[in-house]
């Protein structure tokens, strides 16, 4: 018995008289598969894909109508692909695509980086090198890299497959060489009372007043040879800091005052659509509107929600009050005022206040001088 | 190489020529394999007839396929509810 192969054959359907014999004749050169005679005229069978052609032009020599009416197998299909000139142009043009990117760096992975920017070197490595794995020396990249960017250690770069991996160990700057070498800035308004200079140049000296931004210790030294060093500033500085706070007073004003009646009406909503509502009229001349939304369900999947509209009746007076009754009130209002600008290590130095203003208005201005630390890096300002 | 035919001649008392005409195996009335027919002669859904040497093999059955015809061998399957040589 013969293997059967049934990875590659051809249907073929006969039509005429006598196909036995035909049958019989073609096996004598063909093995015929899966014969099945569903007529007396008509008779479907199989034969390898190679033999299809012959088996055709055999029987079509014995007087039968002949039909390859399918076939399957790798020669079919590649039959097919190959008699196709669309999938041999996208053939074409895949493989000249591959060969074409296989050449080129698609993607640049810097690792190790921990200050430097790594865009920033990717676009070095753009605008100074070519991306065509051909033209690309990674000997000629690190010894670039390493010149551009003062803060690399040790660079290495490597192609692995279509990317190009950049690994950067990073210098490690000593402590006095750390930082961003910004300047200590003032961040309060005060006189300075004393300074304590760890490094840097001082920019002030006891008894100086500063405004808020203003530079305290420069982030340089000069040396025994008069040369400029950039170093991290470090000081401690301390200064008479004023908090200020202040209070209003007009001896003739209107208030408005909640009179402790209210309305309250609630609408139940669902998709933007009110389908309840126990809307009252409002007798109340004036009045403050508190409004609030509920989720009446816990899930989404029906979003009923209860709108509550409190309406709270108001009434306006004029009340005449002298700056006198409420002097010390307001003086301790704006001290009060002033007191929460106070920090937990802070010195209160002394206390004043000045009224001023007219005409039914006044002010009271109240200053609290405290002693504290001052001095902050350029981040620390906002 | 291990020949089915050949085992089962050689245990058989009968004559080793006439065995020889031609074989034929019947798997659960759903296969039937010949080896040696010596061409077709009628073709059927019901019905299939071969010679042989010395008369006719003819098959009865329901949905008959010859499943696979060679110069030698065929093999038929369906419901094969009966074989019976013809002289």
């Amino acid at each position: 018995m013969k293997k059967n192969k049934r990875s590659s054959r051809a249907k073929l359907r006969i039509k005429g008289l006598n196909q036995e014999r035909a049958l019989n004749s073609l096996s004598k050169d063909f093995d015929i598969f899966n014969i099945d005679r569903a007529d007396r005229r008509f008779c479907e069978f199989e034969v390898e894909s190679k033999n299809a052609k012959k088996v055709k032009s055999a029987l079509a020599a014995q007087g039968f109508e002949v039909e390859i009416i399918s076939s399957r197998g790798l020669s079919h299909w590649l039959k097919i692909a190959l008699g196709s000139y669309g999938i041999i142009t996208a053939l074409i043009l895949s493989t000249i695509f591959y060969v074409a990117q296989y050449g080129q760096i698609w993607l640049v992975k810097v690792v190790g980086t921990q200050t430097l920017d790594k865009g920033e070197i990717v676009t070095f490595i753009d605008d100074n090198f070519s991306r065509s794995k051909s033209k690309l020396d990674t000997k000629d990249m690190e010894d670039a890299l390493k010149k551009q960017f003062f803060k690399i250690s040790s660079v290495s770069v490597a192609v692995v497959g279509q990317s190009l991996l950049v690994n950067i160990y990073e210098k490690t700057l000593p402590p006095e060489m750390q930082g961003q070498f910004s300047p200590i800035f003032s961040d309060f308004d005060g006189r300075i009372t004393a300074v304590e200079l760890v490094q840097g140049t001082l920019a002030v000296k006891p008894g100086d007043i500063v405004q808020k931004g203003d530079i305290l210790v420069q982030p340089f030294i000069v040396d025994s040879q008069g040369q400029m060093r950039e170093v991290e500033p470090a000081a401690k500085i301390h200064a008479n800091v004023w908090l200020r706070g202040e209070s209003e007073h007009s001896e003739s004003r209107m208030v408005t005052y909640r009179t402790g009646n209210k309305i309250v009406c609630d609408e139940i909503s669902l998709f933007g659509l009110k389908i309840y509502s126990n809307a009252k009229e409002i007798t109340f001349s004036s009045f403050d509107l508190e409004k609030s939304e509920t989720y009446l369900t816990k899930n989404n999947i029906l979003p009923l929600i209860l709108q509550k509209n409190i309406y709270y009746e108001t009434k306006t007076e004029q009340i005449d009050q002298s700056f006198e009754e409420v002097k010390e009130q307001k003086i301790d209002e704006a001290k009060q005022n002033a007191l929460i600008y106070l920090q937990e290590c802070d010195i209160i130095e002394s206390e004043d206040y000045v009224i001023s203003g007219g005409s039914g208005n006044y002010t009271v201005t109240y200053l609290v001088t405290v002693n504290r630390s001052i001095g902050v890096t350029y981040e620390g300002l906002f | 190489m291990f020949n089915f035919f050949d085992e089962i001649k050689k245990s058989s008392p009968l004559d080793g020529q006439i065995l020889n005409d031609y074989q034929i195996i019947n798997m659960s009335s759903r296969l039937l394999y010949v080896e040696g027919h010596q061409g077709l002669v009628v073709l059927s859904k019901e019905e299939i007839v071969f010679r042989v040497k010395g008369g006719r093999l003819s098959v009865e059955g329901d949905g008959l396929i010859l499943n696979e015809l060679t110069d030698k061998t065929l093999t038929i399957a369906g419901k094969i509810k009966r074989v019976e040589a013809q002289e």
